[in-house]
């Protein structure tokens, strides 16, 4: 196990987990608009709770995305300066994986219903402007979820491909189908639309990256907003 | 819009001070019309009615400016800038609308089906040497607004 | 804000790191007590605006968190300084853009934190204030500082540093957003500043007047909305049928606004110099740089005994890192820094400051 930080604000919870010497302290808040107050404060407790100091850290982690633009920028900025100041390698973990790995966490722990040998998670979350974020994943309690497409931005009419019917339901837009009527098309074993990503999830995930080697440097620690700048109109 | 009224900038204070007055209640007001058509300047008129007699600044640069006027929350916003939703929520401006604050929106094209429905619609024209003020209501409380214009219609 | 900044430290020598993304300009610097300023580095999004016709402030956020950190990698180089070197970190903490303001002042907060430095919250108007003195750092208040830019027109008081008394505001738009906004209208580009200086330097005599705003009312208040409606006027009584605008009409049109501008402006200069008997002007922010108001702000201290008048640098007035490196760097050393939140403020009263 690697000494990892991790950050997800994502969405309106405000998330910061640590893992070191096969340890987990996790901070995680629902709080809308505080981030920035928030971040600092808990990054600092669970660093000073597990008595690290800043260069024991071997990667530090955060949520790319998608969700909230602004939340992926705070997540980015904090997880850069952190990562720079040090040079500590980065792990960009998508939000999504995290989303999904978070529905399994609770699927096993809560819900009979679920074959737990293996899952597909349909991840779909409220993009606003008639939109959805949308990503499936393939996940089992011994194996971390992979995504059987990548996560994308769909229009709220576009169809989606067939899930499974063992498939498992998690993000906001589960809970607005009318608003969404291409998620109609498809009757989840369980649906758990009001669960968020959580920093302890990204822990999860980039442990398995950080052993693969797949990191990135602070310059390179970007959100992914899938939203292109193309889609602002020009004024001419 | 079909209805329309032609006035001079004093004519056009005046109906936007009566609106002010009229509007005690709350309500959404939107203003449409090109760079320089007036609808600061009208917003100015709004707030004037409502009694508030400080600086009107324009929001072009802070997007939202808010005024409290006899503990009637106003918002004076425009939306100029403002071409993606993520940023209306990032502004705060769901809370906005809350129902007993009143609004006047700028610039709500670019934000349209996430805006709430206006009471009223205004579409300001440069017709010189007069400004055409189109205006539209879309419901009762709209209908009140609309009626201050009567007396130049 | 001002129970933020309460904790004190001391430290001897200093090199602080000044980030600036308040607005549409991303400015990284490095200023160190002894050396002075030692680097400093700006992106301007101005090109990626002018499409839109201004700042876009979910485009201007994302430009700043793809170049930030680079740009601090930039200034060390330039410096020829190592990041455990830095003192302390200062970001524009307000007023500006929430998005945009929250990328500078996470990334200063984290570099902070990780190298166990202070992290101070500059106002980036008082980084205006302070912006000539990069150049003059024995101007010395008290003073009448005239700060005009795109999104504030003001006349301040200094009566000391950290202590400001707003002596006139715009009522509505601020000077250079109106610079934009008829530049727009005449359709010669962003920012609107320069575009407009470009043509009315081309006048050989002025053709046209528009009128000067508040100049006629007592008072330090500024309004400029209704001379926007009257330049509008003007450029639809010069296009022709067509639609298009002759190249004469957009330089008659341009100069007689931007004398409209600058006299309004050096009026009121005149008036709170005279009320407050203060001798010194200074002057910052982006219209600071156009030439026709310098020259009349000189010409108005020429008639005032004793008088003085400072500018920054051109560079430095437009928004930048080095002003806001230099003010942490001056609050910093005056034993202030923020507590561990980040706590952005889009709307923060230049009076609300604590005393320096």
């Amino acid at each position: 196990m690697n000494t990892i930080l991790a950050i997800e604000t994502s969405t309106l919870a405000c998330s910061v987990a640590l893992q070191s010497n096969n340890q987990l302290w996790e901070e995680y808040k629902d709080a809308p608009r505080q981030h920035t107050q928030l971040l600092p404060q808990m990054i600092a407790s669970l660093m000073h709770q597990a008595q690290l100091s800043w260069s024991q850290l071997e990667a530090i982690a955060f949520g790319q995305g998608p969700g909230s633009f602004t939340g992926l920028r705070i997540a980015a900025a904090m997880a850069q300066g952190m990562s720079w100041a040090h040079d500590i390698p980065v792990l960009k973990v998508s939000s999504f994986a995290a989303l999904a790995h978070r529905a399994m966490r609770h699927a096993l722990a809560h819900d009979d219903l679920v074959d737990k040998k293996e899952m597909i998670v349909g991840v779909a979350r409220d993009a606003h402007m008639n939109h959805l974020y949308w990503g499936t994943y393939r996940c089992s309690p011994t194996r971390l979820p992979v995504p059987l497409q990548s996560d994308r931005l769909l229009p709220a009419e576009e169809k989606i491909s067939p899930m499974p019917h063992h498939c498992i339901a998690v993000g906001d837009a589960w809970a607005m189908r009318d608003k969404f009527p291409s998620l109609k098309s498809i009757s989840p074993v369980a649906c758990y639309a009001h669960l968020l990503p959580s920093a302890r999830d990204i822990i999860a995930l980039a442990d398995d990256l950080l052993a693969r080697n797949e990191t990135t440097t602070p310059q390179h620690a970007l959100p992914v907003y899938l939203h292109t700048a193309t889609a602002w109109q020009k004024r001419s | 819009m079909d209805s329309y009224c032609d006035l001079n900038e004093n004519d056009m204070l005046a109906t936007a001070e009566k609106i002010g007055k009229t509007a005690r209640d709350g309500g959404i007001l939107f203003l449409r019309g090109m760079l320089g058509a007036g609808k600061t300047t009208f917003c100015r008129g709004v707030l004037a009615g409502m009694g508030y007699n400080g600086r009107v600044k324009s929001p072009s640069y802070t997007l939202i400016e808010p005024y409290t006027i006899d503990k009637q929350k106003v918002f004076h916003i425009d939306l100029y800038r403002i071409t993606h939703s993520e940023e209306l929520e990032l502004m705060g401006l769901r809370d906005c609308f809350d129902y007993n604050n009143f609004c006047l929106v700028e610039w709500p094209e670019h934000s349209y089906g996430w805006l709430p429905q206006p009471d009223m619609e205004l579409n300001i024209m440069i017709t010189p040497p007069y400004r055409r003020l189109y205006y539209k209501s879309y419901n009762a409380k709209g209908q009140r607004l609309c009626q201050c214009f009567s007396a130049h219609s | 804000m001002l129970s933020s900044i309460v904790s004190r430290i001391t430290i001897t020598s200093m090199l602080v790191l000044g980030i600036e993304t308040s607005c549409d300009e991303t400015g990284i610097a490095l200023y160190d007590q002894q050396d002075g300023l030692v680097a400093h580095c700006l992106h301007s999004q101005a090109l990626m605006h002018e499409e839109y016709g201004g700042v876009v402030p979910e485009l201007a956020a994302r430009d700043h968190i793809r170049i930030a950190l680079p740009l601090v990698e930039q200034a060390l180089n330039t410096a020829q300084r190592t990041k455990s070197s830095l003192n302390g970190v200062a970001y524009t903490a307000g007023p500006g853009l929430v998005g945009a303001l929250m990328v500078g002042a996470c990334l200063g907060k984290a570099i902070a934190m990780a190298l166990g430095i202070p992290a101070i919250s500059v106002h980036h108007l008082e980084a205006h204030l302070m912006a000539p003195l990069l150049d003059n750092p024995n101007i010395t208040p008290p003073f009448i500082a005239l700060l005009v830019s795109g999104g504030h027109t003001q006349l301040i008081a200094v009566h000391a540093w950290g202590r400001y008394e707003i002596l006139g505001d715009t009522r509505d738009d601020a000077a250079g957003e109106v610079f934009d906004k008829v530049a727009q209208m005449l359709d010669i580009g962003y920012p609107g500043g320069p575009a407009i200086a470009r043509y009315a330097a081309q006048s050989t005599k002025s053709t046209l007047t528009l009128p000067e705003p508040m100049t006629q009312v007592a008072g330090l208040d500024f309004s400029f909305s209704g001379l926007k409606t009257q330049a509008m006027y003007l450029i639809e009584q010069h296009r022709k049928s067509n639609g298009t605008l002759p190249s004469q009409s957009i330089i008659d049109i341009a100069t007689a606004f931007e004398i409209a501008i600058t006299n309004t402006l050096t009026i009121k200069c005149r008036r709170a110099l005279s009320a407050t008997q203060y001798r010194t002007l200074l002057v910052s922010g982006g219209v600071g740089a156009n030439l026709r108001l310098r020259t009349q702000l000189n010409q108005l201290i020429g008639t005032v005994n004793g008088g003085k008048i400072y500018y920054p640098r051109i560079e430095f007035c437009t928004d930048n890192g080095a002003m806001v490196a230099y003010t942490g760097y001056r609050r910093l050393s005056a034993g202030q820094c923020d507590d561990i939140p980040v706590v952005i403020s889009p709307r923060w009263p230049l009076t609300d400051l604590p005393p320096l």
